[in-house]
């Protein structure tokens, strides 16, 4: 089963017709199960919407969006990571890891009990009953993971999670996040603009242009598995790194013209 | 001071002294602190026995002021008669008939309004297509003045009791309403994507989503209805009522009681903090997540 978008084409309607933005322009990918992916890009590439469309958020103009090779009539189950995390202010943790499972009625105790186990995994135990403002950017991003894994999802979709926490608990959360997916082996979509972040976690990389996005290349990350930080020290990480940056730094270059 | 400053000149490494030729052994320009308008914000708190003492001070001025003669009766009553007055009404009963006279309107009224409110509140917040419509006549509403609408109330609902609580109910439901409004509105858009994306219906994202994210924005609502329903409910106990605080205090006037004038007005505002505490309260209860 793949999940897949065909031949994207994605305006957003300004305020008269004639300054309509375009922010995809005829972009294809496909995500196969249990395949990290990562979608990078300078800033304003598109790659968020992009992201909401495989989301089921927002709606090409053109193109279209689907699953393919599914058996039977049953609809996947797709999550999503949202960059602003969207953690309920009033819930507590486990309450907030638990409220997919709450809409779909599962029972309390059964829902209570999954996401201990999952906040048990997140190394999140002890905090079930805080609110999230009490807890640190890492704590609360490690809670969002959380409440997306609760529904056991073929595909997670992640909107650059990490993007807002400082650098060391984002190499801390990098290495969690790769060790909870080589645990469950569900398919991860990732929206990042640091070829680092992109090297270190995805299988496949799709490098985006500036605005209107288009794919400008993709690239077969082939640094062996299990990873962790210290793949890095490797030659063809810094191989891989200068090559990406090439086609990279144009865009970039582009995007800031742009703005 | 000259400590930090001292500090900086030994602390300088000596390889850049020596490198650098601005950095000769000449002279020391002191590190000048920045002051801080701490008035603004002061870091140390005001002990309560100061604010305390200040409402003292006032106080035993004002009865001071009396004893001495500076003030006539008729104009203003001294803290001293004012509470016997208090006590003379709360030992004869009148007290607590008007006082409850007063809470039943204002009670009743603002349960009313504020249910009503609220309900329509969260219905033009859930749906964007009742807001287009309903909305706009909420507006064209809500600046009318309620008092000037009393007369037509009383031909609607009796001079007894229905007047004055539809009064009250109709003061407290714009402030509820549009409250409750405004905070389905400000809610932050991910959270709802958060609930689409699992399928929630439209009462469950009523429930969990919109109606906790709005209580704040409508105990808000609420505590300014409460202040406007006791506005509300003196003025409606002075045009048209047997009984009532508003009542007392117009009867007091037209007799030249100040004292107990002055006894009704204090109970006004006795009313009004105990109603606002309540709300503070409720808040606390319902949105343990904000403290």
């Amino acid at each position: 089963m793949k999940l897949v978008a065909e031949n994207i084409y994605k305006s957003f309607a300004g305020r008269n017709r004639s300054d309509s933005v375009t922010a995809l322009d005829g972009v294809s990918v496909a995500v196969s199960e249990r395949e990290f992916v990562c979608l990078l890009g300078p800033s304003g590439c598109g790659k968020s919407t992009l992201l909401h469309i495989l989301a089921g958020l927002e709606f090409p103009t053109e193109g279209r969006a689907f699953y393919s090779g599914t058996s039977g009539s049953l609809q996947p189950s797709t999550s999503m990571v949202f960059q602003q995390l969207a953690l309920y202010p009033w819930m507590s943790i486990i309450e907030n890891v638990a409220f997919p499972l709450r809409l779909a009625g599962v029972g309390k105790a059964e829902r209570r009990q999954r996401a201990a186990a999952l906040l048990t995994k997140m190394q999140l135990q002890g905090f079930e009953e805080r609110f999230p403002r009490e807890l640190s950017g890492g704590m609360q991003q490690r809670v969002a993971i959380a409440r997306a894994l609760i529904t056991d999802p073929q595909f997670m979709l992640m909107d650059e999670p990490f993007g807002a926490l400082d650098a060391q608990t984002r190499v801390l959360l990098q290495e969690e996040l790769l060790r909870i997916w080589e645990s469950i082996q569900n398919a991860i979509v990732f929206v990042t603009h640091s070829i680092e972040e992109a090297l270190l976690l995805a299988d496949r990389i799709y490098i985006f242009s500036a605005r209107p996005g288009t794919i400008r290349e993709e690239v077969q990350v082939t640094l062996p598995r299990p990873r962790t930080q210290s793949i890095r020290k490797l030659p063809e990480f810094g191989a891989m790194y200068e090559r990406i940056w090439d086609v990279l730094r144009v865009e970039v270059e582009r995007s800031v013209n742009i703005q | 001071m000259s400590t930090s400053s001292s500090i900086h000149t030994s602390k300088a490494p000596a390889d850049a002294r020596a490198k650098s030729p601005d950095a000769v052994s000449s002279g020391t320009i002191p590190l000048r602190p920045v002051k801080l308008p701490l008035w603004i914000r002061s870091g140390t708190p005001t002990s309560i026995w100061l604010k305390i003492s200040v409402f003292v001070f006032i106080l035993a001025f004002w009865e001071v002021a009396a004893r001495l003669g500076w003030s006539d009766d008729l104009w203003i009553s001294s803290p001293a008669e004012i509470w016997s007055a208090l006590v003379t009404m709360t030992m004869s009963g009148e007290l607590f008939v008007n006082v409850v006279a007063s809470l039943y309107r204002v009670g009743i009224g603002f349960l009313i309004g504020a249910g009503i409110g609220l309900f329509l509140g969260l219905l033009l917040g859930w749906s964007k297509r009742l807001e287009d419509l309903l909305l706009p006549v909420v507006n064209a509403l809500y600046p009318l003045p309620k008092l000037a609408i009393l007369p037509l109330l009383v031909f609607w609902f009796g001079i007894g009791e229905g007047s004055k609580v539809a009064l009250i109910a109709l003061g407290t439901f714009f402030y509820v309403c549009l409250n409750t409004f405004t905070g389905c509105r400000i809610i932050e858009p991910a959270l709802i994507k958060v609930a689409a994306m699992y399928k929630a219906s439209p009462l469950q994202l009523w429930r969990f989503v919109l109606l906790p994210s709005a209580l704040p924005m409508i105990m808000t609502g609420m505590k300014l209805a409460a202040g406007y329903a006791l506005a509300l409910v003196v003025a409606a106990e002075m045009i048209a009522a047997q009984n009532g605080l508003g009542r007392m205090v117009l009867l007091a006037g037209q007799f030249l009681q100040t004292d107990k004038l002055m006894a009704g007005v204090l109970m006004f505002g006795a009313l009004g903090v105990g109603f606002y505490a309540l709300i503070d309260w409720m808040e606390s209860k319902l949105a343990p997540w904000r403290q």
